[in-house]
């Protein structure tokens, strides 16, 4: 399942959800919102979108680990929206055949994500500073 | 022709709208509207070739034409994951 949410994401049922027959290998990033950028301290992080690109662009990322990996099942979640330091902002699970292109998977595509979905974030510093990432 | 173009992030903050309509000849290229907006919104010029052109959800490059009716977008560096 590919989704773009405001709610918290649910890590085990969105690694649940890729379960295949067939499958030995399942795994899963998190990206959690951190506590310290570049020496400062994060209270609260704000993820926008153009939400309709970035869904397309999240389904292509799917789509690809599928063909370059052999990967069977991915589930892929983004959320947006206002989020404190611990929450998740992203899951991604894979399953596959084996660990090798499961852990392959899942690293790249959390690097064309990074890349290529248009997703933004904005940290807000406890020092009351704010700033958007990449920028 | 009439083209939708869309502010995201840290562009929209700063053009202080979510999009803007311009008015613009026949087969104007991407390229040419990056250079255009670089004038009229000052986020930009900081931002200089790292801003991407979207056209109708898909990223396009310098070279591209835009029809009349096309919805673009301004794409700032992107920082989802």
């Amino acid at each position: 399942m590919i989704r773009i949410r405001r709610e918290p994401l649910d890590v085990g049922a969105i690694t649940r959800s890729v379960e295949a027959p067939g499958c030995g290998a399942v795994a899963t990033f998190v990206g959690v919102v951190r506590d310290r950028n570049e020496g400062r301290a994060v209270e609260m992080v704000r993820y926008e979108a153009y939400e309709s690109m970035a869904r397309k662009k999240l389904e292509e990322v799917a789509r690809s680990l599928v063909e370059r990996f052999g990967v069977h099942r991915v589930a892929l979640e983004h959320r947006l929206g206002d989020l404190r330091v611990g929450e998740a902002s992203v899951v991604l699970a894979v399953s596959a055949p084996h660990r090798a292109e499961a852990f392959e998977a899942v690293r790249e595509g959390m690097d064309i994500l990074k890349s290529t979905v248009p997703i933004w974030k904005r940290e807000f510093f406890t020092d009351g500073g704010d700033a958007w990432v990449g920028a | 022709m009439k083209i939708r173009v869309l502010l995201f992030a840290s562009v929209r903050q700063s053009a202080g709208g979510d999009e803007m309509t311009l008015d613009l000849p026949e087969g104007t290229t991407a390229g040419e509207i990056l250079e255009m907006l670089r004038e009229r919104i000052p986020a930009l010029e900081g931002l200089s070739g790292r801003i991407k052109l979207a056209v109708g959800e898909e990223f396009v490059g310098p070279d591209h034409r835009l029809q009349e009716g096309d919805v673009a977008a301004l794409i700032p560096p992107m920082s989802g994951g």
